[in-house]
């Protein structure tokens, strides 16, 4: 149960983007199309999963044994940047279909910040965990996936907004980004609905 | 100069140098700033135990069931008053962590709100709504019944438009109680108790009045007329 | 004679290139309004001018000392490790003012909490680095990243202000009346509608 209330949390009440403002860059820039937004959200929940079980893994097993806990930016960031480029020649191997499908997502996932933020905030155990223990990696891992739904969610249906927004006649100074941000602005008063639903 | 050919050696020998470096001024960086730290973080310990507690001396700290609490003494190590840090996910937005201090009668002498993630302008209010002076002032407040919101038929005036925040709250009180209970200890009323001891004989104490638990985990049992105190 | 004129006119010249190197991140090439670079700190750590203001000058400190370091050993590093090697460089200073914010100003760390190791991910900082610093000498890239870091402040520290007086009824801290204001704009929507808004008017500016 406490799951399943892990994942409405970090999906719906916090969604990373419209709650949190991370991962704001991918959200602006790719969700143009909503195939397209359904690949990019496919590619972070697969790299984010991935990202949190390491880096997990690092501050458990080498960061806080030795006491260097600051080095934990320099770690993550070298840590997922190394992920990313690893995952992207491995699919190519593996899986050239679903390299196609999520390829040229990759590279921008790097500079994603609500990777490195669903990392860190696992690595210091500070996120909602339910009552659960946030040190532990089976909440993390629910938490990462939770938090890569939502964010997958959220561009989903921005994408299908901005879909039709293309057709209407918008003032010079407000077209595209502009736009875009009262959009989304609507969509987080949307979104803030959920808040105090666990 | 000419950039450096990208051979392997060059390429793993450039990055292994450049992280160690790294690696080795942050070590220093964090060598100088960890006393700071450290400090800062006493500092702000103090600071809001100075605002739940009556004027102390010197204050102890111990985990009770993994709770920090803080036992304030004065110069004559008498104790003046307990804090307890609590932690609540029943918040609106998050985890709420409370600082509550109790007297030595077990009401509420002062609280601070240490961390919160509630709404802005709504529940985060609580910083000043539950203090004395405030809406829903729960200073002095005994909680052997335990604080609840007017809605839930309790007391506490809650928070306007932020009930969920300020039944967070009253629970981080509870809670803060519960703890405090084992701590310093409780008393209940009654008549009499019944003592028992390992090997199973029987006692019983008559015309008693209260009976309380102990931070030692022994009882202190008072007596109705004759005043007399029994240890076990 | 000439000689010295011809080296005169050079050195204004650069004087010249050095201001216009340092005003166009406020507004021409405004790194946020008119690049759209680093947009999550703008829109989460605005709730006031004090914290959009602390957040900009963090930004701006990694953004110097960072494009310094890259500018000086830009030719000791291979091609092809180019990106790594500027990441550890921009991790460890974001990693040094996380240290001496908790240290100096834990006020203010505590409210932005979780943007400040996240300025490791700014796009602004990376790209600088690899846009300006690693083909500039040490003191045009100190430039650059001082001009691109205070207009970056500059920016969020009006988002900030703007959204503190309508929603909160105060500047800076300072309430100047007593009650309660739109409260939606120091919340999340808030933070889209105001740089929205902001991008829109600056754009108006720039033509």
């Amino acid at each position: 149960m406490a799951y399943i209330l892990i994942i409405i949390s970090a999906m719906l009440v916090n969604n990373i983007v419209l709650a949190q403002f991370l991962g704001i860059c991918p959200f602006l820039g790719v969700s143009g199309k909503v195939k397209t937004a359904v690949g990019m959200g496919s590619a972070v929940l697969f790299v984010m999963t991935l990202a949190t079980i390491v880096t997990w893994l690092v501050q458990t097993y080498i960061l806080n044994p030795l006491g260097i806990q600051f080095m934990q930016t320099v770690a993550f960031i070298l840590i997922i940047a190394a992920l990313v480029q690893m995952v992207e020649i491995i699919l190519k191997k593996i899986s050239p279909s679903l390299y196609q499908a999520l390829g040229i997502f990759l590279p921008l996932i790097t500079t994603n910040c609500a990777i490195l933020g669903v990392a860190i905030l696992v690595g210091n155990g500070t996120y909602n965990s339910m009552g659960l223990d946030a040190t532990s990696l089976l909440p993390a891992i629910v938490f990462a996936i939770g938090t890569a739904l939502g964010f997958m969610l959220a561009l989903v249906i921005f994408a299908g907004i901005r879909e039709h927004l293309a057709k209407l006649p918008i003032p010079e100074g407000m077209k595209g980004v502009p736009a875009a941000l009262v959009v989304a602005g609507i969509l987080a008063l949307a979104f803030m609905g959920f808040s105090g639903l666990v | 100069m000419a950039k450096k050919q990208s051979s392997l050696i060059n390429m793993v020998l450039t990055l292994f140098v450049i992280t160690v470096v790294a690696a080795v001024a942050l070590g220093f960086v964090y060598y100088f700033t960890q006393e700071p730290i450290a400090q800062v973080k006493e500092k702000k310990l103090n600071e809001g135990l100075m605002k739940v507690l009556p004027a102390f001396d010197h204050q102890v700290a111990e985990e009770v069931e993994g709770v920090p609490t803080y036992k304030a003494f004065d110069a004559n190590e008498q104790l003046v008053g307990t804090a307890v840090e609590v932690v609540t996910d029943k918040g609106f937005g998050g985890d709420v962590k409370v600082l509550v201090g109790f007297d030595t009668e077990g009401k509420i002498f002062g609280y601070t709100v240490l961390e919160h993630k509630e709404t802005a302008g709504l529940g985060s209010k609580m910083g000043d709504w539950f203090q004395e002076g405030g809406k829903g002032n729960v200073i002095g407040k005994d909680l052997s019944t335990p604080a609840k919101v007017k809605k839930d038929g309790g007391d506490v005036d809650a928070i306007t438009a932020a009930t969920i925040s300020s039944r967070a709250f009253c629970d981080a009180l509870n809670k803060a109680y519960a703890t405090y209970v084992n701590t310093v200890g409780s008393c209940v009323s009654t008549s009499m108790v019944i003592l028992t001891d390992e090997t199973g004989r029987c006692d019983t104490l008559k015309n008693v009045e209260t009976i309380c638990k102990t931070a030692n985990d022994s009882f202190t049992v008072t007596f109705k007329e004759e005043g007399g105190q029994d240890n076990e | 004679m000439t000689v010295l004129l011809l080296h005169l006119k050079k050195k204004e010249d650069r004087t010249m290139n050095n201001w216009k190197n340092f005003t166009k991140g406020f507004i021409k090439e405004n790194p946020v309004l008119v690049m759209l670079l680093g947009c999550c700190p703008t829109l989460g750590t605005t709730t006031s001018a004090i914290n959009g203001l602390s957040m900009g000058l963090a930004t701006t400190f990694v953004l110097v000392c960072s494009n310094i370091v890259i500018s000086l050993i830009k030719n000791l590093i291979p091609d092809k490790v180019r990106i790594p090697s500027y990441i550890v460089v921009i991790a460890s200073f974001v990693t040094v003012i996380d240290l001496l914010m908790q240290a100096y100003l834990p006020g203010i760390y505590e409210t932005l909490g979780l943007f400040i190791p996240l300025i490791v991910v700014n796009c602004i900082v990376l790209g600088r680095a690899e846009a300006f610093a690693s083909k500039n000498g040490v003191w045009a890239s100190c430039v650059d990243g001082l001009g691109m870091g205070l207009g970056y402040a500059l920016a969020l520290m009006i988002l900030g202000a703007v959204r503190e007086v309508l929603g909160s009824l105060s500047i800076f801290g300072w309430q100047f009346i007593q009650a309660d204001g739109i409260l939606v704009f120091v919340l999340a929507p808030g933070a889209f509608f105001g740089l929205a808004y902001f991008i829109a008017v600056v754009r108006r500016f720039n033509k």
